[in-house]
């Protein structure tokens, strides 16, 4: 069985990839693995001091700044997820240069895997969250599991543009390098550290599209607001994700061919 | 195809004991046809044409209609210099490039040795690696931990087969890695320059293990430029120049031709044009070869001859030797007589090595003529008769005596 050209050995070789990727990235360390939990959970550790206790950010209406540390998080974790994956899936062919030589596979599994790396960030950053939300006195509820379509849609958007940025950076080595601060603009650019409210009235129409702010919302609404993501966002979401995922794998493919002239 | 020389098969001899005259035709495991493979030469302004959707006029033609096949059983060496091409015929084949145009197929799962090191993250301990080579060429997980401790053996790692791999030396590498490749049994193999790394020790445990594949069944291409080894491993052979395939034939033959040694010219003595092109003779019954020589000199002409044979992964080797003998001093056609009663041969195919030389008056010999595997021109000797478990009949006496209770 097939699906867009990969069968079930591919898929056992993606695990293997992830598998791969997950402990490369940290060997040789003394805690390992530790790590991948260690690092999110301190940066989130470091905005709940420093937005909770040093700022004492509130939100238009709120009473606590405990409510805008969640509310900050619950945006932010999934954008850590986010600029994860794309760090992780853009470098993941030329960083392979060794295994794109020397084994025959479908060289799009690597993107896709580093891609899937943005997973342990957005496990963790969801733990903490749900931790500060009980500790706040929010009651778990089912409504909760709404973020997981979200989360779905999420990593088949950012595999996409993932795959693109991979098959770039092997001609444009540079892409890698402008990566880091592009996605630093996207970050302030988009309502994820403060409101949507807090834009000014023109820019605010169109920022509704900003697909991270959909994203964002995607998880706010559930988490904080026990509410499910509206329905126009959550299918304009699944649009924009299907396309970028296609016209991604379309774009790589294409180039794939090229890469043996650059690796 | 330029210099091809006549039926390898027939040249190269068989496998002593086997039954001689029965050819069954090997299924082919590996095959290519009209295999071009272009690589495109991106400067800065196609690189954008290309991820535009554009296409890029500009290619260094790596190969240029290779065509080619390996059947079960054999390897065939791919001999070249250093860009010849050697590489990417086996990357392209090994399914890492993907053909410009032409046809591949090959039969089977594939172990490849493209460069020595391969997705090395010198961080992972020579077991982690083993365990993710194999792992990612499809190994299920309970059969890699079968295979990990034949691995650490082989390698002869000891307790280094645990620890980094950038703590290893330049041998241990290679033999962690030559290992790992060749662990799997009954394979395709694609290898490219590794029987020359490592110790005397190493190498020999190399062939041995590849001489194991063979005979249990594995199969494929060896690229190389070391002719030594294609001599012992590989019972035909091509030539690969600038990407194209400029000579194939049995390896002797190619490798001859390869080196650009010279071939005495037999002016002054020569095998007659009408010496037969198969020997043919039964096993352990008198035999008599006749071969017709034309001398055209008045100087003493010597004839010796000997029967060798070729064994996969071994080599050649020396069966029956006869020593230089005066047979001619004056001009004339001759034919020259060998008979050997009881013919101490068993059936198989071997090969019939004829020299003419001259002698000197110090005692020294200078060559005339030759028909040898080593020039690419031996005739073929074929041994009929009963099967036996052996290379030679020996009148041998046995007395088997118990000397204490």
């Amino acid at each position: 069985m097939q699906i867009l050209g990969f069968d079930r050995a591919d898929a056992r070789r993606l695990l293997n990839f992830l598998r791969m990727g997950l402990r490369d990235r940290f060997l040789g360390s003394t805690l390992g693995l530790v790590w991948a939990v260690a690092n999110p959970l301190l940066m989130m550790g470091i905005f709940t001091f420093v937005f909770a206790f040093v700022f004492r950010s509130r939100l238009p209406g709120a009473e606590t700044s405990l409510s805008f540390v969640i509310w900050l998080i619950s945006g932010y974790g999934p954008w850590l997820a986010i600029s994860d994956s794309l760090a992780t899936s853009t470098g993941a062919v030329t960083g392979n240069s060794g295994l794109v030589k020397n084994l025959a596979f479908k060289t799009e599994l690597l993107p896709i895997a580093g891609s899937l790396m943005g997973l342990v960030p957005l496990a963790v950053s969801t733990c903490y969250l749900v931790a500060l939300l009980v500790l706040s006195g929010t009651r778990p509820s089912l409504s909760w599991l709404a973020i997981l379509p979200v989360l779905v849609l999420q990593f088949v958007f950012i595999t996409g543009i993932g795959l693109c940025l991979a098959a770039v950076n092997v001609f444009v080595r540079d892409t890698a390098m402008v990566l880091p601060n592009v996605l630093m603009i996207l970050l302030f650019s988009s309502p994820i550290f403060y409101p949507l409210s807090e834009f000014p009235k023109a820019v605010q129409g169109v920022l509704q599209f900003h697909p991270f702010q959909v994203i964002a919302e995607g998880y706010r609404q559930p988490l904080l607001y026990r509410a499910w993501p509206a329905p126009w966002s959550l299918a304009y979401l699944a649009v924009l994700s299907v396309m970028a995922f296609l016209g991604g794998l379309v774009f790589f493919r294409k180039l794939k061919g090229y890469f043996d002239a650059r690796i | 195809m330029p210099g091809s020389s006549r039926a390898g098969g027939l040249l190269a001899t068989a496998v002593p004991g086997a039954t001689g005259g029965e050819e069954t035709v090997a299924r082919s495991v590996i095959e290519c046809r009209d295999l071009s493979k272009t690589f495109v030469v991106l400067d800065s302004q196609s690189i954008w044409r290309v991820m535009f959707g554009g296409e890029s006029e500009k290619g260094f033609p790596a190969l240029r209609s290779v065509a080619l096949q390996v059947r079960e059983g054999e390897f065939l060496g791919v001999l070249g210099r250093n860009g010849a091409g050697k590489s990417t015929l086996l990357r392209t084949l090994g399914g890492v490039y993907a053909p410009t145009s032409g046809t591949v197929k090959v039969a089977g799962p594939v172990s490849a040795i493209y460069e020595l090191g391969m997705a090395g993250n010198e961080l992972l301990t020579g077991c982690d690696f083993a365990r993710r080579w194999l792992s990612l060429n499809g190994t299920g997980r309970w059969r890699v931990d079968r295979l990990l401790s034949e691995i650490a053996d082989f390698a002869e790692l000891g307790a280094y087969f645990e620890n980094p791999i950038h703590t290893y030396s330049a041998g241990m590498k290679a033999r962690l890695f030559f290992s790992v490749a060749t662990s799997l049994p009954g394979q395709i193999y694609l290898i490219d320059e590794v029987l020359s790394v490592g110790d005397e020790h190493f190498q020999a445990k190399c062939w041995r293990r590849l001489r194991e594949r063979l005979a249990t069944g594995a199969s494929g291409i060896l690229a190389t430029h070391d002719w030594t080894t294609v001599l012992k491993l590989c019972r035909e052979a091509c030539v690969l120049e600038r990407g194209r395939i400029v000579d194939r034939g049995s390896s002797p033959a190619v490798v001859h031709r390869y080196l650009g040694l010279p071939q005495p010219r037999g002016h002054a003595a020569a095998f007659a044009a009408h010496l037969p092109s198969v020997y043919g003779a039964v096993a352990e019954e008198d035999m008599t070869l006749s071969f017709p020589i034309d001398v055209k000199v008045s100087s003493p002409v010597c004839f010796a001859c000997s029967v060798e044979s070729f064994r996969q992964g071994i080599g050649w080797s020396h069966l029956l030797q006869v020593e230089p003998r005066l047979v001619a001093s004056a001009p004339g056609l001759y034919d020259i007589e060998v008979a050997i009663p009881l013919l101490p041969l068993c059936p198989g195919e071997y090969s019939l090595n004829l020299f003419l030389s001259e002698r000197r008056s110090e005692g020294t010999f200078v060559t005339l003529d030759v028909r040898s595997w080593a020039y690419g021109n031996d005739v073929p000797l074929a041994v009929t008769g009963k099967p036996r478990e052996s290379v030679t009949v020996l009148p041998l006496r046995w007395r088997d005596r118990r000397t204490l209770s």
